[in-house]
């Protein structure tokens, strides 16, 4: 049978590599490079579904999604140019962490206007834009509603 | 997820005291975890795990620090560990891009880090741990607990994102045995729609004033409107902050659990040293109780005193957040409080209340500066626009409009900092219940409608 002392040193231990593997993981699955926007611009362009939206302007960040884009290290914004369509897609790259909260707010602003300018008469742009895909990775900000919203992540996460 | 959402108020809350109330007695810790956990989980899914694995290492070191001492053996290693590995934690997340800029800037390395998303709530969990760990090891804790209890005490959700910090002792027998009468939820469900119309009604709307302010462009600003923006922001944390203790209080009562208070009209305080009697109060606690008594308090010589002091006020201001302002916002209240209790407080004295109230309040507004800042050079460059250093205009068109706009919020919340309203309040229940149950309807009703219509809903705990 095992001392008091030996059992405490191996529960220890067990604790250590398990939050050992956990921080590791989250590190792994959280953290992005540092890439410059035109990088991200350039990739996320060639994508087919890109391709067929408007890059927006610093003016229609912020009146699309109330982004003020000088608060930001950059950011590359596309839409439809298609007065029905509801397909777009935004990256921006912040200062700090910290600013993540407010985008993320300010996307979830946008998904409930959106839906509730589509609610009753467009289901499909409803369906694409309960598909949106939302997520924080290092120090970016993701927001895509396309018909294939994975394939552009999956362009971005390539990037960074 | 927030208290102050529709998610919250009309879904999660009501689903979930549905759930506790018709489950049988031993499932109700069950249910109270449960929802805990998607609470927590609604932000930040893979945050559970930590918080998870915080309960189970906390729980199974509080037990070896029993155990040996049951066994009458040493069990200072085991607390130093646990110490460590929940301070390691902490830094991890909070404080390693800052200690890698402090590396940077001192030895002038260009290490880089990728930042992490900030656990919700993680400073305050992680005092509760620590809490209990100090409390097993100074004999105020001194029974096994079933690991149930104690993981509900750490990711109970309404002290979870915003405190305030309760202690293990202070809950221990609400964790095992509690009753909920008509009478006590109805208190609950009270404290809750005070707590959200102080945040939805006054914070969000003062703090709009505020980021107008701070988004102003260097052409536009002025010192009138400086000091509007920050004194805007004074009651916006205030209200932002007791208003979410509030809600916490109210939603522990409704399930049988009965927090101390953390706000007690700090704005009403006669010095600086009242106004931290009366501001966080369980953070102040904290402090006290595990660091700053620990250290020997006041019982030394002066000299380790202001020691002490500025330590404890150091870490204080570093809790709030990683980076240089909150240093300074603690240290700024540090050397307040040494110069007081050293030398002000014989002047004072001779000062009328009224006056003394004017003072305190001045100096806590210029401290929200440092607060409210994104970094030091912003907050040093703020205070020179409050203080004519900046060669900006004393007032302008930008903030006559401003002050016409702002003046009824600022005029209503520096009332509603007063015990006054609270009193009228109490008064006006005793008398006529019914009036005061209407108020409260028309409260949620205007809350409810604030968060539908308005997208400005800022979280500021985030750093925390």
């Amino acid at each position: 049978m095992m001392s008091i002392k030996s059992r405490s040193l191996l529960v220890k231990a067990v604790f250590l590599i398990v939050l050992a593997v956990f921080l590791i993981f989250v590190y792994w699955t959280e953290s992005a490079k540092d890439v410059p926007m035109a990088n991200i611009e350039k990739k996320l362009l060639k994508n087919k579904y890109v391709k067929e939206m408007k890059v927006q302007t610093p003016r229609e960040l912020e009146r699309y999604m109330q982004i003020s884009a000088s608060d930001y290290d950059g950011f590359f914004y596309a839409r439809s140019v298609n007065n029905l369509a509801v397909d777009e897609v935004l990256v921006i790259k912040v200062k700090s962490r910290e600013q993540l909260n407010h985008l993320k707010d300010a996307v979830d602003n946008r998904l409930k206007q959106q839906t509730t300018n589509y609610q009753g008469y467009a289901p499909k742009q409803v369906s694409m834009l309960k598909n949106a895909k939302t997520f924080t990775k290092g120090n970016y900000i993701f927001y895509c509603v396309s018909k294939k919203p994975d394939s552009i992540s999956e362009d971005f996460t390539d990037v960074i | 997820m927030l208290f102050s959402s529709i998610n919250f108020i009309y879904y999660f809350l009501p689903a979930l005291l549905l759930c506790y109330y018709i489950s049988p007695k031993q499932f109700k810790n069950y249910i109270l975890l449960i929802f805990s956990l998607v609470f927590y989980s609604w932000g930040e899914p893979i945050y559970v795990f930590l918080m998870i694995f915080s309960a189970a290492f906390n729980y199974a070191m509080g037990n070896e620090i029993l155990t040996y001492q049951q066994l009458h053996k040493n069990p200072k290693p085991t607390l130093i560990f646990t110490v460590i590995v929940n301070i390691f934690i902490l830094s991890f997340f909070k404080y390693y891009g800052f200690a890698t800029d402090i590396v940077n800037t001192v030895l002038g390395t260009d290490f880089h880090t990728t930042p992490l998303p900030l656990p919700i709530g993680i400073s305050f969990y992680t005092f509760q741990a620590l809490s209990y760990i100090f409390d097993i090891y100074n004999h105020k804790v001194t029974k096994h607990n079933r690991f149930i209890e104690f993981i509900l005490y750490l990711s109970l959700f309404p002290q979870l994102i915003a405190g305030p910090i309760v202690q293990y002792k202070d809950v221990e027998n609400q964790l095992r045995y509690r009753t909920v009468d008509m009478k006590e939820f109805g208190y609950g469900a009270e404290r809750f729609i005070i707590g959200l119309s102080k945040k939805v009604l006054l914070a969000n709307t003062l703090g709009s004033f505020h980021n107008i302010v701070i988004k102003m462009p260097e052409s536009s600003q002025s010192t009138a409107a400086v000091w509007i923006g920050i004194i805007c922001f004074t009651f916006q944390i205030y209200f932002d902050f007791s208003g979410y203790s509030d809600m916490a209080i109210g939603l522990g009562r409704m399930f049988g659990f009965h927090f101390k208070e953390n706000f007690n009209y700090p704005y009403i305080s006669k010095s600086v040293t009242e106004f931290w009697r009366r501001w966080h109060i369980s953070l102040g606690s904290w402090f006290r109780e595990y660091l700053y008594i620990p250290m020997g308090g006041n019982r030394v010589s002066p000299l380790r005193h202001i020691f002490n002091l500025l330590v404890v006020w150091s870490l204080t201001g570093l809790w709030h957040g990683a980076n240089y302002n909150f240093i300074l916002w603690g240290l700024y209240f540090g050397i307040l409080l040494i110069l007081e209790k050293y030398f002000l407080f014989r002047i004072l004295d001779k000062i009328s209340n009224k006056i003394r109230v004017c003072l305190t309040f001045v100096t806590v507004v210029i401290s929200w500066v440092f607060f409210s800042s994104e970094t030091a050079t912003e907050a040093f460059s703020y205070l020179g626009k409050m203080f004519f250093l900046k060669g900006i205009p004393f007032a302008n068109a930008d903030a006559h409009y401003i002050f016409a706009s702002s003046i009824l919020i600022i005029m209503i919340s520096a009332v509603c900092s007063t015990p006054l309203i609270s009193q009228a309040f109490e008064m006006l229940k005793s008398k006529k219940a019914i009036f005061a149950n209407f108020i409260l309807l028309i409260l949620m009703i205007l809350s409810t409608a604030s968060l539908i219509y308005t997208s400005y809903n800022p979280f500021l705990y985030f750093r925390f």
